[in-house]
Order: structure tokens, then C-alpha cells, then sequence
């Protein structure tokens, strides 16, 4: 953690800013302040369940790093949803929430197939649909779904009573709730149910899982939907809570940070929910550091891969710092 | 649509891609996981990118691109080696340190400027018909096909080459017989990254010529996938590679020829010819990789 505010810092000073200003405004533009604060919990909702995806799927052994192409897959069939019946309110709402997760899922589950039943490799093949999702909502919103008149590929907006309420008094939307208890939700089954133990297990050893019963084809699948499901609703709260609208670059890598996200927490779930709201500190804090003192925004994601890094290093200091004690 | 034209493109497309198969294959024989090369290839466009815009020389853009290939194998022989870290953990980071570092790199050193300079082709219109546009090439092309057989020979046909597969397949029984597991897989982590960064150099200074974000747009993934189609082994991976280049330059040709139908399913044959190529893998296993891929070595085991 700290390494990586210092290494971030050193980059800010290589480039001649300020490191103590540029992180100064980075936590008051992601902390203070009525819209920072919203931000920054909005997006927290969005990376815990990007980084609960991740959770579900490497508790199993199973590398799904698709997030980013699941979450528009479900954005993309949340918005025709709402596009086709924009009339009944809340019905609509969790209409296209429970279908942007389910495709969100089968395009994950895909993957899952094809790692359980032609042994693709799971890593590589969840990037290439990666690829492949985001050109499919370039070609959506650029032709059967274009907005009439724009120039950039581009979904016209959802209605107006369709986008996500906020609580009295700021810009927090309920997803927050829906995220955390999604969180818990995740706890529960991967510690407390047989399915739960049963991935875990797969995690641990999969061929001693395998020769004691698991029947890990399905489980392997059924992780897979489950992980493209939580990264497909938050491409629902994207486009319900901030973009409105689907094209392609309504997530800032969210689905990516989400591997981030559940690295930091040891696959915890409970403790993913803290450190999405660590990186979504990191995110919105950057656009503010880059126009308060203009360090690039990117700076804040180079921190983010560096904490996975980091996280690798642990044991290894744990081991440094035991031996001289 | 000009045949010759179409296969002299496809040798293009596939050198982005032999540069990168074979640094993970090199790295990968030694029993070193090299998920990360997407991150690798692409970290080392931009820091040629940077080093080419300032310098306005091609070769010292190729220079910097194989010195940031090696430091990045360098870093991950520390992690493989010495810390004993999951190498697909490690891999992630890289991963998700490419997209993010590279733009920093950019923006920070080169900030005005999005175009250039690139290698020269070679001038072959004194040459017959068909050879005077195959032969319009690079030399990093020409490099390319004659590393494949280099790598051949040094991976299949020496001792050294034994050594290091001995070392991705049971690393115990090649340190019994007195080789030094921890500095096989360094150098082969230092040398398979660095042919990989000359992949993402080629990209910027031999494709593009210009700076457009993720310019290595999943090459690095396409790469692990032709290592696995090929069997770890160089010509076999050159074949894969090469009909790949051959698909790839022809969606390419067929988006401007044929206008009317979108572009994106076009774009897409790239990615799905991956995951083909991992099913037809998958399926007929001959060889599935060094036995010890992704374990480190523990010496202290016995």
C-alpha cells in the first residue's frame, strides 16, 4: 500500500509536480466535497462488484480477467431492456439489472466452457471476448442502436425516470447497498455452502478436488456465470447511474481494476468491499489531482497495478521483517 | 484483391506476432509462466515510442525497447526465482500495468508529438514481380524468420538448449546433474522478454508509426495462444503465425473493400482465431508445455 503511494509519488516528482499537493488533492477531490464523495461511492458500488467477480472465479482457480467485457455485455442488454419497455418504472429497472447480469454471466460462462471442455485457457480466452465484446458495442451503438445525429458511436439516453434515484441530501445511489450486500451474499456462499467449499477446494488442489468428487466441469462453469454475472450488473450501474447512455468507454477499465480490487483483499470478500472503495478513491481523486495540479490521471491506475505487485512482495517481507525481529 | 499484396501484409501482421511467441516460448521452456507479455510488448512500444520521438533514430527506439524488455524479465526473474511468487499473479500485475504505465510514458516524455519515424523497407524493385513486393519488407521481418531458426537450433539442437528444458520439466533432476535452475530461468526470462519487447517495438516503429493507446491490442495474448497451437516448438509456431498474419491481413483488406459490411466482425476474426487456436490446442494435446511450468523451484525441498 504504502509502497505504491511511494513509488506514485516518485513518479509525480520525476515529472517536476509536487507529490504531497498532487496526493493532497487527489483524497479532498475523492473525499470531500458533496460530488466527490458521491463519486466516489457510486464508483466503489461499480469496482466491488467487479472485484467480487474476481473473488468468485480465483477462489476456484479459475483466472477470469473478462470482467471488463462481461460488464458491457451486461450494460449493452440492460439499455435495450430499457429501451423496449421504458414505462413501468422500478419493474423496468430490475428487469434490466437481473437481464444485464444473466448475459453478463453466459457471455462469462462461455469461456467457462470452453476452459472445461476444450481446455482453453482460461486467461487468454476471456481477453480475446474481451476484444470482442467492446467491438460489438462499437458496431450496436454505431448502427442498429446509433444515436440519431451524433457523431461518435454512441446509444441514445435512457428516460429520465429510469436513471438511478439518489439518496436525500447527496449524490449516493442505493447500488452502494446492493454492492455490500452482494459482498455479504458472496461471503456466505463461498464459506458457509457446499458449492462454496467445493470452489474453494478447486482453488486450493483441482485434481484433488477432482478425484474426491467434484464434479468440476460444472463447478468450473457455474463460477464462471457467477463472476460474469456480478461484472454485467456493474455495467447496469454504469449506465443507470452515471452514463446513461452505452458506448464504448463507459468503463474506465473498471472490470480490470476489479482483479486489483480482490488481489488487495486476499480474495476476501467482506474486505474486497474496502479496498473497491480504496481504488475508487484512487480513480476519482486522480481526475481531480490531474485538473487541480495536472499530473496525469493515469498515475493513479500505474498505482493500482503497482499495489498488485506489491501484494506479491507480502510474504516476502513478512519473511524479511520476521528474521530481524 | 492483389494475392501477393495480401500474403506481403500478412507478413507484416505476423511478425507482430513471432516476436512475441517466441520470447514466450523461450521463457516458458525454462518453466517461467509469461502471462504478462501483453503488459511486456506494450510497455516496451511506448518506451521505443518515447525514445525514437526524441532521438529521431529507429535503432535507438529498438535499443530502448530490448533494454525495457529486459528489465521487465529481469523483475520477473526476481519474483520467479528469488521470491517464489505465483507467476500468474505476477502476470496480472503486468497485465494491468501496460494499459495504465504506457500512456503515462507517452504523455510524460513525449507529449507533442504522435508520429515516428519507422524502419525502412527493403528496396527490392530491381528484383521480378512477386519478390519485389514480398520482399518489401523491414529488416526486423527479415530478423524475425531468421530468429525462428536460430531458436530452433540453440532451444533443440545444443547443449544449452537441453539444459533449459531440462529445467522447465523437472528442475531437480537437471540441478542434480549440475545445473544452476535460478540462473537458467533469469536469462530466459531476461531474453524471452526482451524478443517479446521487439514485438511491441515493432508495432509503433514498424506498423503504426504513430501513437494510438493500446496499440498492441491483445497481440500478446494472440502470441500465448500460437506458442500452444505450435507446441513449443519455433517452426511450427512460425506456421501458426504466419497463417494468422494471413486472416488478419485479409479482414484488414476486406474492410475497405467490402464498406458496406461492418467493420467490427471484421475486426473481430483476430480474437475468435485465438480462441480457435486454443480449442484445436486443447484438443489434440501432443504437448501441453515443460511439466514445472509456473511451479518455482524450491531448493530446500527434497
Amino acid at each position: 500500500m504504502l509502497g505504491a503511494f511511494g513509488i506514485g509519488s516518485l513518479i509525480i516528482a520525476s515529472i517536476g509536480k509536487n507529490p504531497s499537493l498532487a496526493l493532497f488533492a487527489m483524497f479532498s477531490g475523492a473525499l470531500g466535497g458533496y460530488y466527490g464523495l458521491g463519486s466516489t461511492l457510486n464508483l466503489g458500488a461499480v469496482l466491488m462488484l467487479t472485484g467480487l467477480a474476481a473473488v468468485v472465479s480465483f477462489s476456484a482457480g479459475i483466472w477470469n480477467i473478462g470482467m471488463e467485457g462481461q460488464l458491457y455485455v451486461g450494460s449493452l442488454s440492460s439499455v435495450i431492456v430499457a429501451f423496449g419497455l421504458p414505462g413501468i418504472g422500478v419493474i423496468t429497472l430490475f428487469l434490466a439489472f437481473a437481464i444485464g447480469a444473466i448475459t453478463g454471466g453466459l457471455y462469462s460462462a462461455l469461456a467457462g466452457v470452453l476452459k472445461a471442455k476444450f481446455k482453453v485457457n482460461e486467461i487468454v480466452s476471456t481477453i480475446m471476448l474481451n476484444y470482442v465484446a467492446l467491438l460489438l458495442i462499437d458496431w450496436v451503438a454505431g448502427g442498429p442502436l446509433h444515436k440519431a445525429g451524433s457523431a461518435l458511436n454512441e446509444t441514445p439516453p435512457i428516460a429520465d425516470q429510469l436513471k438511478l434515484p439518489t439518496f436525500p441530501g447527496s449524490t449516493v445511489q442505493p447500488t452502494i447497498i446492493i454492492a455490500i450486500v452482494l459482498g455479504l451474499a458472496i461471503a456466505f456462499l463461498l464459506k458457509r455452502t457446499k458449492v462454496g467449499f467445493e470452489l474453494r477446494m478447486m482453488g486450493g488442489n483441482y485434481r484433488a478436488a477432482e478425484y474426491t468428487g467434484v464434479r468440476t466441469a460444472r463447478q468450473v462453469i457455474l463460477a464462471m456465470f457467477l463472476s460474469g454475472g456480478l461484472a454485467g450488473l456493474a455495467g447496469c450501474f454504469l449506465v443507470f447511474g452515471s452514463s446513461y447512455s452505452v458506448f464504448d468507454g463507459i468503463s474506465r477499465s473498471y472490470g480490470y481494476l476489479g482483479i486489483g480490487v480482490a488481489l488487495l483483499a486476499s480474495l476476501n470478500p467482506v474486505v474486497s468491499v474496502l479496498s473497491a472503495l480504496l481504488f475508487a478513491i484512487l480513480d476519482v481523486g486522480g481526475i481531480t489531482m490531474q485538473a487541480v495540479t495536472g499530473v496525469p490521471s493515469e498515475i493513479a491506475e500505474v498505482m493500482s497495478a503497482i499495489i498488485v505487485i506489491v501484494i506479491l512482495v507480502r510474504p516476502l517481507l513478512v519473511k524479511v521483517i520476521s528474521r530481524w525481529l | 484483391m492483389n494475392l501477393i499484396l495480401l500474403v506481403s501484409a500478412s507478413l507484416v501482421s505476423a511478425t507482430t506476432l513471432i516476436y512475441p511467441a517466441l520470447g514466450e516460448t523461450f521463457t516458458e521452456l525454462s518453466g517461467v509462466y509469461n502471462i504478462g507479455l501483453e503488459g511486456i510488448m506494450l510497455i516496451s512500444a511506448s518506451t521505443s515510442f518515447v525514445a525514437t520521438a526524441y532521438s529521431g533514430s529507429v535503432i535507438a527506439g529498438l535499443v530502448i525497447g530490448i533494454v525495457t524488455g529486459m528489465l521487465a524479465g529481469f523483475i520477473q526473474g526476481i519474483f520467479a526465482v528469488n521470491f517464489r511468487a505465483d507467476q500468474i499473479v505476477f502476470g496480472l500485475g503486468i497485465i494491468l500495468l501496460g494499459p495504465f504505465l504506457s500512456p503515462v510514458l507517452k504523455d510524460t516524455f513525449a507529449l507533442t508529438t504522435n508520429q515516428v519515424p519507422t524502419f525502412p523497407l527493403l528496396d527490392a524493385t530491381n528484383l521480378p514481380y512477386p519478390l519485389s513486393v514480398l520482399l518489401n519488407q523491414n529488416a526486423l521481418t527479415f530478423a524475425s524468420i531468421g530468429l525462428v531458426f536460430l531458436l530452433w537450433y540453440a532451444l533443440f539442437k545444443t547443449k544449452f538448449g537441453l539444459a533449459i528444458r531440462a529445467v522447465g520439466e523437472d528442475p531437480r533432476v537437471a540441478a542434480s546433474v549440475g545445473i544452476n535452475v535460478g540462473r537458467a530461468r533469469y536469462l530466459c526470462s531476461i531474453l524471452g522478454s526482451a524478443i517479446a519487447a521487439v514485438g511491441g517495438v515493432f508495432v509503433v516503429l514498424g506498423l503504426t508509426g504513430s501513437w494510438a493507446g493500446d496499440v498492441t491490442a491483445g497481440r500478446g495474448f494472440i502470441a500465448i495462444a500460437m506458442v500452444r497451437v505450435g507446441l513449443y516448438r519455433p517452426v511450427p509456431i512460425l506456421i501458426a503465425c504466419l497463417l494468422f498474419g494471413f486472416v488478419d491481413a485479409a479482414q484488414l483488406t476486406l474492410q475497405v473493400s467490402a464498406s458496406g459490411f461492418p467493420h467490427q466482425f471484421l475486426q473481430m476474426a483476430p480474437y475468435l482465431m485465438g480462441i480457435v487456436a486454443l480449442i484445436i490446442s486443447g484438443r489434440f494435446k501432443v504437448f501441453g508445455g515443460p511439466a514445472s511450468l509456473g511451479r518455482p523451484y524450491e531448493k530446500e525441498q527434497r
